[in-house]
Parts: C-alpha cells; sequence; structure tokens
C-alpha cells in the first residue's frame, strides 16, 4: 500500500505501550488521521525521538482504506513551539485551539486553510506577537467559517431585517445568528443569549482583522463563539473550562 | 493447523483456565505467555506458588500514598519522608512514583520529594484540582505539614519535559510567586555521555532553547 506525506501539526497523543504512540495529526492536505506510530520513542526510529504534542513535523503513513487507524511510520519534527510553555494563558490556549480542530473536523477531511490559521496561531501563540484571546477569537471564527457553521452578521435570523450596528442584541444559537427581537411570540424555541453590539461589531472585523479592538470586546466574543461552538457541537470542550471558565 | 481458542480453553480445567484468564489480563501478556505462566504455578512447589499470591495480596491491602507526599509506600509516612537525614528544606515535584524511584536509583538527591499524581492535561479535562497540588502547597506554607516540621526552602520541578509537564511545572511557579522559596527546575537537554550526531531532534531543539551562559 502506497505511503502519503504531509505536514502535521500533533494534536492529541496518547502513550500506547513504552515505546509506541498512538496520535491524531491534523494533517494539511489529509485532514486529520488517527493513527498508530509504533516504536516512536525509539532513539533511532524515524520518529524525531517521538510524537510531541504541538509540534509540526512532515509525517509519513500508511492511510488504509479498511481501517480508521493509519499506520505512521515517519515523523521528521520541523518546528516546535516553546513560548507556549512561557506564559499559563498561552498554554491553555494552545490546548484549546488543539481541542476545538480535533472536535470540529471529522477524520480525513482536508480543511489547508484551518490548518495554516491552526499553525499561524500557534506560532502567535509561541511568539506572544498577540495577546493570546485575540488568538483565540480568530481561530475559533477561522473554524466557524471554514466548517460551515459561520453566524449570520448581517440579518436578524428571526424578521431578516438588517441588524443595528448598536444596542443590545440576542444570539439565538440553534438558528445561527442574532435578532434584535429575542422575545418575539412565533419565534422558534430555543436559548437567546444577550449580546451587545460591540461583540456583533467586532465579529464583523474578524474577516479582516484590525487590531484596535479593547480586551474586554475580544473575550465577550470568544466566549460567543466558545458557547456557539459547543452547542453545534453538542458538547463542552475539556480545553475549554481554564480559558472560558464551565458554561 | 492447531485448534482454534475456544478448543484450547475447553482442553483446560476451569480453574486453571480462570488462572490463565487473570495472566491474559496483565500488560504485555497474551494468551500463550498467560499460559505458559500457568503452568509454571502448576509445576511450582506449593510454598513459591502461594508466596506469589500472598504477595499480590499484601501489594492491594497494603500499599497505599503517602499522606505526606503521596509516594506509594507500605508505611505512613513513607521511608524517605521518615528519614531525618534527608534535607527537608527541600522538595522535588514529580509526577508521578516511578518518576520518584528514576532520581532515588541516582543517589544524587538527598531531599524530599512530592508526588503530584499525574499532571495538568487540558485535553482530558485534568486541571489542578485533580492533582495534589492543595497538598504541596500546603507543605510551603505551613512547616507543620512537612516532616520535621521543617519550612521549605527550594522546590525542584522534575516534571516530565514535554508540554503538559511543562504547563504544569508553569502553573507550580506561578503558583509559588509571593511564597518565600527558591524555585528551580531539572535541567534539560543533551545527556550525558552522548554524541550531538546521535540525538534526535527534539532533544537538539531543546538543547538549543535552554542554552547555557559560560562564564
Amino acid at each position: 500500500m502506497p505511503s502519503t506525506r504531509d505536514q502535521a501539526l500533533c494534536i492529541r497523543h496518547w502513550d500506547w505501550s513504552e515505546t509506541s504512540q498512538t496520535v491524531s495529526l491534523f494533517t494539511r492536505d489529509h485532514g486529520v488521521i488517527r493513527g498508530i506510530a509504533k516504536g516512536a520513542k525509539r532513539d533511532k526510529a524515524p520518529f524525531s525521538g517521538g510524537i510531541e504534542l504541538l509540534t509540526r513535523g512532515e509525517v509519513v503513513a500508511i492511510l488504509k482504506p479498511s481501517s480508521d487507524l493509519a499506520t505512521i511510520t515517519a515523523w521528521d519534527l520541523q518546528e516546535t513551539f516553546p513560548g507556549l510553555t512561557r506564559s499559563l494563558e498561552a498554554f491553555h490556549s494552545a490546548m484549546y485551539i488543539a481541542d476545538v480542530a480535533r472536535h470540529s473536523l471529522h477524520d480525513r477531511d482536508p480543511h489547508p486553510a484551518l490548518f495554516d490559521a491552526l499553525l499561524t496561531a500557534l506560532r502567535h501563540l509561541s511568539s506572544a506577537e498577540l495577546p493570546p484571546r485575540k488568538v483565540v477569537l480568530r481561530f475559533l471564527w477561522a473554524t466557524l467559517n471554514e466548517c460551515g457553521w459561520r453566524p449570520e452578521l448581517q440579518r436578524d435570523v428571526l424578521s431578516g431585517a438588517p441588524l443595528p450596528n448598536s444596542g443590545e442584541l440576542a444570539f439565538a444559537p440553534s438558528l445561527g445568528g442574532f435578532t434584535s427581537m429575542p422575545d418575539a411570540a412565533d419565534s422558534p424555541p430555543g436559548p437567546r443569549w444577550r449580546v451587545r453590539g460591540q461583540t456583533l461589531a467586532l465579529l464583523r472585523t474578524l474577516d479582516h482583522p484590525a487590531d484596535n479592538a479593547d480586551p474586554a470586546s475580544i473575550e465577550r466574543a470568544g466566549k460567543l463563539l466558545n458557547a456557539y461552538l459547543t452547542t453545534v457541537l453538542g458538547r463542552e470542550l475539556p480545553a475549554a473550562a481554564p480559558l472560558f471558565g464551565k458554561l | 493447523m492447531g485448534p482454534g481458542p475456544a478448543a484450547r480453553r475447553q482442553a483446560f480445567p476451569g480453574t486453571v483456565e480462570r488462572l490463565i484468564a487473570e495472566f491474559a489480563k496483565l500488560p504485555g501478556i497474551g494468551r500463550r505467555s498467560a499460559e505458559r505462566l500457568a503452568f509454571h504455578v502448576l509445576k511450582s512447589e506449593p510454598g513459591a506458588a502461594l508466596g506469589l499470591a500472598r504477595a499480590i495480596q499484601d501489594v492491594k491491602e497494603r500499599v497505599r500514598h503517602c499522606s505526606v507526599c503521596s509516594n506509594l509506600t507500605d508505611e505512613d509516612p513513607c521511608a524517605i519522608c521518615a528519614d531525618p537525614s534527608r534535607d527537608r528544606g527541600t522538595i522535588l515535584v514529580v509526577e508521578q512514583p516511578k518518576d520518584l524511584i528514576a532520581l532515588e536509583q541516582t543517589g544524587m538527591y538527598k531531599g524530599l520529594y512530592h508526588v503530584l499524581m499525574g499532571r495538568l492535561s487540558p485535553l482530558d479535562g485534568i486541571g489542578p484540582g485533580d492533582l495534589t497540588i492543595a497538598e504541596f502547597l500546603a507543605r510551603i506554607d505551613d512547616p507543620k505539614k512537612n516532616p520535621g516540621g521543617v519550612s521549605v526552602r527550594e522546590v525542584v520541578l522534575g516534571l516530565n519535559p514535554n508540554v503538559e509537564g511543562d504547563g504544569t511545572a508553569l502553573y507550580l511557579a506561578e503558583q509559588l510567586k509571593g511564597r518565600a522559596v527558591q524555585v528551580t527546575r531539572l535541567a534539560r537537554g543533551l545527556p550525558s555521555g552522548g554524541q550531538l550526531e546521535y540525538a534526535n531532534k527534539a532533544v537538539l531543539a531543546d538543547a538549543i532553547q535552554g542554552r547555557q551562559r559560560v562564564d
């Protein structure tokens, strides 16, 4: 069976035995690959000493159509992100975005743009170039866009009318967008979360992000998108709690 | 072709089959190895076989965690915490008892330990409350909770050199800020006696990141 070579980020790993690992790798052109890397931790094996969480490498894998589990035959470490463990917020942010990628994507469903977004996010977190909350918000936005869950930002999801630029709104997660009339009698059932107009205004800038948003708005927008993603996925992500608290 | 698994099982008396099934639950032991072990037990002197059974029973009944450092022990506090000749002002923090054993075998460290019983793992939902961090901080804050009532002067962070271990070390370092203890961590990078050309990329990258000034 032919082997596949691709760029990859390790988004999860488990010890399989003293020397072997099972891993979830987010590859650029083949999506998330789950696989077993036998002997990965042996010094002389072609795995650069073992596949470490949140590192980038070139992976060689045998993808069998008959099995969900690929055979990882080589891992050439190419980039580490040492700055992730210089700040607790960067550490938790990196763990969270890896968790978002793992739970939002189906196995072997390529999303090269999201791979690039994750790599950029890890570089930003490691270099401390941008505040971690801003990096997380941008990655959440990229994920929602790539997976087809982008919230409606221009029109009221109940009335279809253009949304106002300010004032208080509500977010309807089951409808995937905002409304200015959350208590309308004939509206479909489901939760409505109160949201400030500034949060909507900030989300509208995320396609072409500027650096002038205030930290409190970034925090609110991140919480909103995390809560929305939780609803879409139907589960709370384990790594969300240290950043956003329990929902 | 030999008999199938079901036929092999039927060939053994029920009690022997039960012993084989129990051995086969052990890590790295397959059905054939379990059968070999079972036959070894059958051929052994009764004293030797029952000695093995008693050792397993004793381990499960008597071994527990030290109330001070969380190390595995059959007496509380453990032998290390109870040893007055050790430097009780220094605590080396490790993830698991097996890490403590590895460090003890070097014979180089004479202080006390604290075993966290894991590390922060946000992807598994493991946070500070799931580890023995509260007990560790209590030893720092209250000398009466440290063996001999000795105040802790130095904490050595001996967590595994990976992203989760480093994150845990970072969390502990933040918790220790403002407390009157020196915080150090085990050195990392190239192994002594090794050669650069044989070191793997991860080790070399770590060594470059952690390079030190030569005075």
